[in-house]
């Protein structure tokens, strides 16, 4: 097999070991090849032109991809570019497990298929947005027996999201001067789920003095498919996305979700083999910014206090890890007038939601989200903020046992300026 | 051990002789000067330098000749007696300052060099060797070494074996070999000089050492404090040893061992405690310290509260440190014992010895978890019943196996039946010490690996090693 | 390896945890350095009882094993060298009890170094020892390495916070080193444990002294134009009495590395900095700062910044505990040396490494302990690039010769391991290292406890059979690839 073209930072892992304890895998299982560096020696095999086997996959795909290791990392090796190259190589060339059969009929429908159509991922939504109109059939549907990764899509199908109204303007006007004139990512599972977060970072940006628009023909960002080891649709979804945007002509692309956002400032390598559009995926991802990060750049007003007291914010994986960001959303929540903020122990480490991950590997996962919720419990509070839509989801269903709400951070400085959320009208 | 019998068709001490010449003494009245807990040496070795300390347990081992190595002879009366000792090996010529390398904080010298010549040479540049060993008036840093004899500065400072760096050593079959290094930090190769510590002269003798030593304090003060109970002023030891104060030294004497120390006879009190502490640092440091200590002991009751200021302290600490081993203590009259446990028992361990031996007079180091037991003689009744038990107390071996405690005896007069008077129940080997788990399979492997004729003073170790 | 071993293995701690097949084994090939070696197997025992279950296994079928922590090691010691299974001690990572009165902990080998003070925290203590690799580095490995640290200059390294440790003979049997207590009965092995690279037995638990946290730090930062000003600072700093904390210095090129990864707002124009941590009371602290700063500006420092506790602080000593790792940035390889000199001669020390530079044609970062005497130069190299990594070696080689002659050590706290055991006689004669041998055969009397460590195996100092060098390690690999367990 000759050896795949070499990804970027082949060869910057210095071995030294100080990602193992940042690993949720490592912490858990105790086994080097599950920890970054076992992992960073699985893909340098593979670019070095190793044919990946069924173990060598199983090691990859154990990860969570939370990039905590890229923190830990003296030598700044690009773990998440790494994983993404091996996944990739793995769906090439490679063999998996016969108990992991499922996986690729699973990958393909989804990002295959679903993900890359809004039409069809608008289909696939609709049973969860019907489960929360029909609590009675959630708790049927609950005590039928099922896998676990199954049970996990079924709680979180079952969980309340503030879908918002179910419309965005394509233009809303800055209130008062204004500032700036940014766009909006809507995405696709803040779209399905999480519209009332994008209504509110509407709200909020207007009231800050923007012009918003949310250019029509964007759609999902296509970061699950390349955690997946994805390309071809990613790329696809990439370029369409650039396009949709230059359209918009705005100075920066804010998005709400720290996943979208890590993936989109990451467009210009994604796209730099590709000469028609080297320049333009590197603009867009200069552009691109975290709702959070943006706002504490160009400053809120906040007057009123939110529906939340003892606060604790958890990091998104893909903020803190894969965008360096961890003071922005913290600065504003402090900033909140009659909230609370309380450091929440290690927050910086995954929730274990992952993407994909709490569906393909629910033990795990159910074991770092569990390390998470004592965490929690230890910081008292009623409300956890994220800037992540799997954070959210993963974190819900749990605390909803136990008397915690689980907010977006921008909904909480949404209701700072705004103090209703609701009946505010664009 | 195994000893090689040797046919002696010469006298034992005739290749000795070839190896030092009028260094060997053989005469009776210079062995009787060299008496090993009452146990006249056949000879005496007075090396000049290494190389013939090596000569000397070389020709000695090929003889299947039994060595003590000996210092200045302050531990001379150690429990129970070597049952034979055919050379005496005296390291007093080893006395050499090699090297103070001052601002490297290291200094190099001869086993056999007084710790008071060493001190000297290091307090004209304002340093120290910070391990505080008692029978400093004329012990040697080998000896020092050897018997692991470090005093209450451990708690700031840490153990003795720390505060060696490197050393050469002559082994029983004539090498000379080096472990360590000269500088500060090393960790090449095994740290043989550590398992010197407390090894008593039976696997090498120490024939030089790199010593790490410190800068001293700016200013020093002592505060006393005055206590109706141990186990209050433990309380106070133990939370200050956790505290960032942090002092240099924390040690608890009866009234009995007070009026020994100079210092404390206008503070000792029948039937009160002094607590000790040494703290150091700068003036402004130093002055938060003794406010805080003092606070502290009148916040739980101390009686009263004194400080010993920057010019009383030196004089007044070298006293104390004596305390640390029983040094001023008549070795023909007293026993000495160590007990060590953790800091938390210590006053489980001073009630203990105090009910165990009620003429005992006690100094502990609250904070690290030692108690020193000086016994009068005439304080240990008669023998219990080896069939029995004794009336009213457990029998010392088995409290303490119990407890997780380890006793040792430092020293006693030479007639060994009081040794076993003072265990109760002679249960544990000689040389009479116990703890909760010795590695005594480990101990005998060492020795056979390092000693495997078991020339140098075999049976001096735990489980007759 | 033969079927029925590994399923002795597996018997003992379960097949999740006795790795054999290639995939697996593959990622204990290497450790922090620059040694790559295939070990047989792995077992990952859960218990004390489980290390000498398979200490046992390994006596029984004269199988040779090696005792590895988190792998963290920069001399190749927890790697096989030959034929042998690897140990490690990965599970064992319970902290089992903080006893604070008593200012002791109790841990499992596995248990990470940082965790220990966090865990003591709450109480006012701390774990002192303090290596750059804290955050990933276990206990068991400290106690192997004798590990150092940045606070070890004021307060003492491993071996002055280990009381006891528990640990599994090379034959199989459970023993107490030390304990609880100070001063346990007879001959030290705690303290000849320490240090012996994991060739003595295998540590399963360990007692750790734990210290009280100073009430303040402060840490000055010294810029200087002349690494030689520097090293005068250091030495006029201890020569005044004053023993920091902590007394580390970087060099241009390290610092332009570290301040690359975490931007702390270092000088990267310097020649060399200054790191030095004053701890202990409030009171009085002040004068003490006070003094190092005006003994490094009469050094001629061009700055002193003086960084309060708190992130500022932090983030100076993430810089300086990431540099080995951060040299990934300025180089793809790199080979750190870990010698020892006396603190005096630094400035001639500096030349002479500089020299070795020069003379092989590699660039060589300096990151040190300087109040230690430490040295770390990290000498930057490409493997793929035809002769580089043997002219690193070389090199290194020449540096470790040259702290030798300046009356020092070969090795400060990284270990000798495989990478120096060639060097070990610039420093030992064979007397020595019999001595060393013999002590070596009182616990692993037929070696078959980490094998091929420490110990000279005739070659040239900077020669050895580097295992990577001849790409053995991938001939192993495609052999072992094509064969079942």
């Amino acid at each position: 097999m000759s050896a795949p073209a070499q990804p970027h930072g082949i060869g910057t892992c210095t071995r030294c070991g100080l990602c193992q304890q940042a690993c949720p895998t490592y912490r858990d299982w105790r086994l080097e090849a599950d920890s970054p560096r076992g992992r960073v020696e699985i893909v340098e095999r593979i670019a070095a032109g190793e044919r990946p086997d069924a173990a060598m996959a199983e090691h990859l795909y154990a990860c969570l991809g939370c990039r905590a290791c890229e923190t830990a990392c003296p030598s700044g090796v690009p773990f998440g570019d790494l994983l993404e190259f091996g996944r990739r190589e793995v769906e090439r060339t490679g063999t998996l497990a016969p108990e992991r059969g499922g996986w690729r009929t699973f990958r393909s429908f989804v990002f295959e298929r679903v993900l890359p159509s809004r039409a069809l991922f608008g289909a696939m939504m609709m049973p969860a947005k019907t489960l929360r109109h029909m609590p009675t059939l959630a708790r049927l549907l609950r005590s039928l027996p099922m896998s676990s990764g199954a049970r996990r899509a079924l709680a979180m199908a079952s969980i309340e999201t503030p879908m918002g109204n179910g419309r965005l303007p394509a233009h809303s006007k800055a209130i008062g001067e204004r500032r700036a004139r940014v766009a909006l990512f809507t995405g696709c599972v803040m779209d399905a789920l999480f519209g009332g977060v994008n209504e509110a970072l509407v709200r909020v940006l207007r009231s800050s003095g923007c012009d918003v628009v949310a250019p029509s023909g964007q759609w999902c960002c296509g970061a699950l498919n390349v955690h997946a080891g994805e390309q071809r649709r990613a790329l696809a979804m990439a370029r369409r996305n650039i396009e949709a945007f230059e359209r918009a002509d705005a100075e920066a692309i804010v998005v709400d979700s720290a996943g979208c956002g890590a993936h989109m400032k990451s467009y210009g390598r994604l796209l730099e083999g590709e000469p028609a559009f080297a320049d333009r995926a590197a603009a867009f991802a200069g552009k691109t910014v975290d709702a959070t990060e943006y706002l504490d750049r160009i400053g809120v007003t906040m007057n009123r206090p939110p529906s939340a007291r003892r606060v604790t914010y958890q990091d998104a994986c893909h903020l803190a890890h894969g965008q360096k960001i961890r003071q922005a959303p913290r600065a504003l929540l402090r900033a909140m007038p009659g909230v609370e903020f309380v450091e929440l122990r290690d927050a910086d480490r995954c929730c274990g939601a992952a993407g994909v991950y709490s569906l393909t590997h629910p033990a795990m996962s159910q074991r770092v989200l569990d390390e998470k919720l004592a965490k929690i419990a230890e910081a008292g509070v009623d409300t956890v903020t994220v800037t992540n839509p799997g954070c959210h989801l993963q974190l819900a269903p749990a605390l909803a046992q136990r008397g915690v709400r689980v907010r977006h951070v921008v909904e909480l400085v949404d209701e700072a300026i705004h103090h209703s959320s609701r009946g505010t009208a664009f | 051990m195994k000893r090689t019998k040797v046919l002696r068709s010469i006298p034992f001490d005739l290749s000795l002789r070839d190896a030092l010449g009028e260094r060997l003494r053989v005469l009776p009245d210079d062995c009787a000067r060299y008496r090993v807990s009452g146990v006249t040496p056949k000879s005496v070795a007075l090396p000049r330098d290494a190389k013939e300390t090596a000569l000397a347990l070389e020709a000695a081992t090929a003889e299947g000749a039994i060595v003590v190595v000996r210092g200045a002879g302050t531990k001379s009366h150690r429990l129970p007696p070597p049952r034979t000792v055919d050379v005496v090996v005296d390291t007093s010529s080893l006395d050499a300052v090699v090297e103070h390398a001052a601002e490297d904080l290291t200094i190099t010298v001869g086993g056999g060099t007084p710790l008071v010549k060493l001190e000297s040479v290091l307090r004209a540049r304002g340093q120290f060797w910070p391990c505080d060993a008692p029978f400093a008036a004329s012990a040697t840093v080998g000896g020092t070494i050897a018997s692991n004899a470090h005093g209450a500065l451990r708690l700031r400072y840490g153990a003795l074996r720390e505060h060696v760096l490197g050393a050469q050593i002559a082994t029983p079959d004539g090498a000379l070999v080096r472990t360590g290094a000269r500088v500060v930090k090393s960790v090449a190769g095994y740290d043989s000089h550590k398992l010197m510590t407390g090894s008593f002269g039976t696997l090498g003798v120490i024939v030089e050492a790199t010593l790490k030593v410190a800068p001293l304090a700016e200013t020093e003060n002592i505060v006393v404090g005055r206590f109706r109970s141990a186990v209050t002023a433990s309380a106070i030891a133990r939370a200050v040893a956790a505290s960032p104060l942090f002092p240099l030294a924390i040690v608890l004497v009866d009234d009995a061992c007070a009026r020994r120390v100079g210092a404390l006879l206008a503070h000792a009190s029948t039937g009160s405690w002094l607590l000790l502490v040494r703290c150091g640092g700068n003036r402004r440091s130093l002055a938060r310290q003794v406010s805080d200590l003092t606070k502290a002991c009148e916040a739980t009751g101390a009686d009263s509260v004194n400080v010993l200021d920057h010019a009383a302290t030196p004089r007044a600490w070298s006293d104390i440190r004596e305390l640390t081993g029983g040094a001023p203590y008549d070795a023909e009259r007293f026993i000495v014992v160590k007990t060590t446990s953790l800091p938390t028992d210590t006053p489980a361990a001073i009630a203990d010895s105090r009910n165990r031996w009620p003429a005992a007079e006690l100094s502990a180091q609250p904070g690290s978890g030692v108690v020193y037991a000086h016994i009068p003689v005439s304080d240990l009744g008669q023998p219990a019943d080896p069939n029995g038990e004794a009336p009213h107390v457990e029998p010392l071996t088995r409290a303490y196996r119990r407890a997780g405690w380890s006793a040792t005896i430092l020293s006693g007069p030479a007639a060994s039946s009081t040794a076993s008077q003072l265990f109760l129940h002679a249960a544990a080997p000689p040389p009479y010490v116990t703890a909760p788990s010795a590695p005594t399979r480990l101990f005998r492997a060492v020795k056979a690996a390092l000693d495997p004729a078991g020339t140098l003073d075999p049976g001096r170790q735990p489980g007759g090693v | 390896m033969d079927v029925r071993f590994a399923a002795a293995l597996e018997a003992i701690v379960g097949r999740r945890h006795a790795l054999t097949t290639p995939q697996e084994i593959r990622a204990y090939a290497y450790d922090g350095g620059v040694d790559r070696s295939l070990p047989l197997a792995v077992v990952l025992p859960g218990s004390t009882e489980e290390v000498a279950a398979v200490v046992r296994a390994c006596c029984e079928r004269d199988m040779r094993f090696v005792p590895r922590g988190a792998g963290t090691g920069l001399s190749g010691g927890a790697i096989a060298a030959g034929d042998a299974i690897v140990i490690s001690t990965a599970r064992l990572c319970r902290i089992l009890e903080i006893d604070a009165p008593n200012r002791i902990a109790l841990v499992e080998p596995g248990v990470v170094n940082a965790d220990v003070s966090a865990a003591a925290h709450p109480h006012g203590l701390r774990y002192v020892p303090d290596p750059s690799s804290m955050a990933a580095c276990t206990i068991g490995g400290n106690i192997a390495e004798n590990s150092g640290g940045l606070h070890c200059l004021a307060y003492g390294v491993t071996s002055a916070h280990v009381l006891g440790i528990r640990i599994v003979t090379p034959d199989g049997d459970i023993e107490w080193l030390g304990g609880k207590t100070v001063d346990t009965p007879g001959y030290d092995l705690a303290g000849v444990f320490i240090g012996s690279e994991g060739t003595l037995g295998i540590a399963t638990q360990a007692v750790l002294a734990l210290s009280p946290i100073p009430e303040t730090v402060q840490t000055l930062l010294g810029i200087f134009d002349s690494t030689d000003a520097a090293t005068a600072a250091v030495s006029a700093i201890i020569g005044r009495g004053i023993v920091p904390g902590a007394l580390e210095m970087m060099d241009a090129l390290a610092t332009s590395a570290v301040e690359a990864d975490v931007g702390a707002g270092l000088p990267t124009d310097a020649a060399a900095l200054l790191l030095i941590d004053i701890e202990g009371l409030r009171d009085g602290l002040e004068g003490t700062v006070d003094a190092v700063a005006s003994i490094c500006r009469e050094r001629g420092a061009r700055e002193v910044r003086i960084a309060q506790d708190g992130p500022q602080r932090d983030l100076l000593w993430k810089g300086r505990k990431s540099a080995f790792g951060a040299m990934g940035r300025i180089s793809p390889d790199y080979y750190v040396q870990d010698g020892v000199i006396p603190r005096s001669q630094l400035p001639a020390m500096l030349r002479d490494v500089a020299a070795a530079g020069t003379k092989h044609g590699l660039r060589i970062a300096n990151v040190f302990h300087a109040g230690d005497g430490n040295l770390h130069p990290l000498i930057l190299f490409d493997k793929q690039k035809e002769g580089e990594f043997d002219r690193a070696l070389a090199a290194g080689a020449d540096i470790l010769q040259a702290c030798v002659a300046r009356g020092g050590s070969i090795s400060g706290e990284h270990g000798i391991g495989l990478e120096k055991r060639d060097c070990m006689p610039l420093q030992f004669t064979p007397e020595d290292l019999s001595f060393m041998d013999r002590l070596k055969s009182a616990f692993n009397p037929d070696d078959r406890c980490n094998p091929g460590k420490i110990f000279p195996t005739g070659r040239r100092c900077g020669e050895s059979a580097r295992t990577a060098k001849s790409g053995t390690l991938d001939e192993r690999t495609a052999a072992l690839a094509g064969e079942p367990f």
